[in-house]
């Protein structure tokens, strides 16, 4: 790349960092491989991290994960923390539309010879019980208006309360499910209205249901925490706030726009709009934020006993008789107030994660109970033909990247691009060849959702890997999958 | 694809990595946002399948030109994706410095017989100008799908 308008230095063996210079007020780190490099340089991501660094109060660095691709604003794949002590901002384009974004895998009894010969059925229950795709609704019934603000205050708790799930549920769930500071005050009635028929249903694009075979176990000790073993079947759920979430982002981005020019902040792009931590715009989207956190919760919450229904159905007996239990439920589009040590000073920070997952070290506080002694799991989606991947967080990751890595594979094509390579081919029967089972409520789903579409999630995870940031902890490969 | 119907306007989409774009231009704001307004509405729909059967009111706000732009493009997604209602012809009635009033036609969103061609989340403001001349306004959108 002759034509860099910037200076890229290597600075580690996978971590390259841009220099801060001219309005940046910290660097740029991006983690890649040289391949992985050239994806992210050539789609514009680094600008967008860029334009990050050039945000007020930001600390440290403006961090590109492996998997980082161009967004709007702020890249996906990127990871800022703002200090509310030198006029750091929350910028809700820094979170994403789809706040609380996220995965949650559960884990199972069941083998893939046990599962493999009734894959189709499976599929096919797990696609009457969630109900997915464009609009969807109806998983459950409409709520009203009151009890759809107590979700957003009790998150996947309002879930369990309702006959959703059981309490270790919430136990394996990062935040336990629920961010505190929710107001359902800050919300409009508009978010309200797209909310109320939402919950337990799976939405659009790249969101899953997939049923896996962990093909792989990399570290034995944190696989038997984590209660995976090889040959065994594990289901992930991959969705989040559905329009609800989409609509509370929408309405601050207007917010921000004026609370950008009021105070006086100046950014490169309206889309990093945002405004001062501790001024009432900022408080009133975080506490709309957590409300649309909390939903999301709730809503994984749900599908997860929509599923373990889907699961009873084909194979009789109970949750506990199939030993159907949570792994882990951990979101990948959020900010957060966490502690952390800058300058070996502890400071509370305000974490902006998009696309990019929480992989916090053994010991930590945060880290559940039952996983303390050895680390956060940390759940990676690839894409539905390759593979996906169950981490664990570091303590190396504390002190690099305020305790965060990637979150999935990343797009490579743009969704235009995957129609046309898929055109003339049958992406449902080459899977089918490669032993996946793929049931789809989209038209052109299966095609802009491509394995061909995405970066090769094992260099992305490697990365992270070799960079010390998160360990692998096993490989779990599709055999059956429900898009919307 | 590329669209130019109404006089000295039309708009095509772009691509990029993870979303989609509309591009479009118009002699003059109201039919730029009249035709924004058309080529969203046939980037998610197929709106051959969409009988213009009932009409929608459609109103937005926003302080600065392309803020009210993303509210009106808003407004057309909120009556698809939460209300229900498939808009196959977008009209702009009235327009002042900071609103925009308009006139959906279409039908409730039936997916056995309306084709979904794209699922948009949001409208962005991402890199969101308009640029204007004496005879011609132009602006590049980008949406969340």
């Amino acid at each position: 790349m002759a034509e860099r308008g910037y200076e890229l230095k290597q600075v580690g063996p996978l971590v390259w960092e841009i220099p801060a210079t001219g309005r940046m007020n910290v660097p740029v780190r991006i983690y890649a491989d040289s391949q992985l490099l050239e994806s992210i340089e050539r789609d514009n991501a680094v600008q967008q991290s860029i334009n990050v660094a050039y945000m007020p109060g930001i600390v440290r660095a403006s961090f590109a994960m492996p998997d980082a691709h161009w967004g709007y604003g702020f890249p996906i794949g990127g990871v800022a923390a703002f200090d509310p002590g030198q006029d750091g901002v929350v910028s809700p384009g820094g979170i994403g539309f789809d706040i609380n974004c996220g995965v949650r895998l559960i884990r199972t009894d069941l083998t893939e010879q046990e599962v493999r010969p009734r894959i189709q059925e499976l599929v096919n229950q797990l696609y009457s019980q969630v109900p997915c795709g464009v609009g969807s609704s109806k998983a459950i019934r409409r709520l009203g208006e009151k009890e759809l603000r107590q979700l957003c205050v009790e998150g996947a708790g309002w879930a369990v309360e309702n006959g959703f799930g059981v309490p270790d549920d919430l136990e394996r769930t990062e935040a336990h499910g629920a961010l505190q500071g929710a107001d359902p005050d800050a919300l409009s009635q508009k978010a309200l209205k797209r909310g109320q028929p939402q919950v337990g249903t799976l939405g659009s694009g790249n969101h899953f249901l997939e049923v896996d075979r962990v093909a792989e176990v990399f570290d034995e000790a944190a696989a038997e925490a984590f209660g995976v073993a090889r040959g065994q079947v594990v289901l992930q759920v991959h969705c989040g706030s559905r329009g609800f979430g989409h609509q509370v982002c929408s309405d601050y981005l207007k917010t921000m726009q004026n609370a950008t020019r009021k105070y006086g902040i100046d950014v490169p792009d309206r889309q990093l709009a945002c405004a001062p931590l501790g001024s009432p715009e900022a408080d009133r989207y975080l506490a709309a934020m957590a409300c649309a956190a909390n939903y999301a919760w709730a809503n994984r919450q749900t599908i997860l006993t929509l599923a373990a229904r889907a699961f009873e159905g084909v194979f009789g007996g109970d949750r506990d008789a199939l030993g159907f239990r949570q792994v882990y439920d951990v979101c990948h589009n959020i900010a957060k107030f966490e502690e952390h040590d800058v300058d070996g000073e502890r400071r509370t920070l305000c974490v902006h994660r998009k696309g990019a997952t929480r992989a916090f070290p053994p010991g930590h506080a945060e880290t559940p109970t039952p996983y303390r002694h050895v680390g956060q799991p940390v759940l990676i989606p690839g894409d539905m033909g390759t593979a996906s991947y169950l981490l664990v967080g570091t303590e190396r990751a504390m002190q690099e990247t305020w305790g965060s890595t990637c979150h999935g594979a990343g797009r490579l094509m743009s969704r235009k691009g995957a129609i046309r390579k898929a055109s003339g081919r049958s992406i449902k029967r080459e899977l089918a060849e490669r032993g996946i089972t793929v049931r789809c409520e989209g038209r052109t789903t299966l095609a802009e959702e491509m394995p061909e579409a995405y970066k090769n999630v094992d260099a992305v995870v490697t990365v992270m890997h070799e960079a010390g940031i998160t360990r692998k902890v096993a490989r779990l490969e599709p055999i059956g999958v429900v898009k919307g | 694809m590329e669209h130019a119907e109404r006089e000295g306007a039309g708009h095509r989409t772009f691509e990029h990595t993870a979303d989609v774009g509309l591009e479009v231009w118009a002699p003059g704001l109201p039919e730029l946002f009249e035709e924004a307004g058309q080529g969203f509405v046939e980037l998610m729909l197929d709106t051959g399948s969409v009988a213009p059967a009932q009409r929608r009111a459609v109103r937005a706000e926003g302080q600065e030109p392309e803020e009210l732009l993303v509210a009106w493009l808003e407004e057309i997604l909120f009556a698809f994706d939460a209300e229900g209602f498939a808009p196959a012809g977008v009209s702009v009635l009235s327009m002042g410095a900071q609103s925009v009033e308009g006139e959906l036609k279409g039908e409730p969103f039936d997916r056995r017989r309306h084709r979904v061609l794209c699922n948009v989340k949001a409208v962005t403001y991402h890199d969101l100008a308009i640029k204007r001349t004496d005879d011609r306004c132009e602006v590049r959108i980008v949406f969340d799908v």
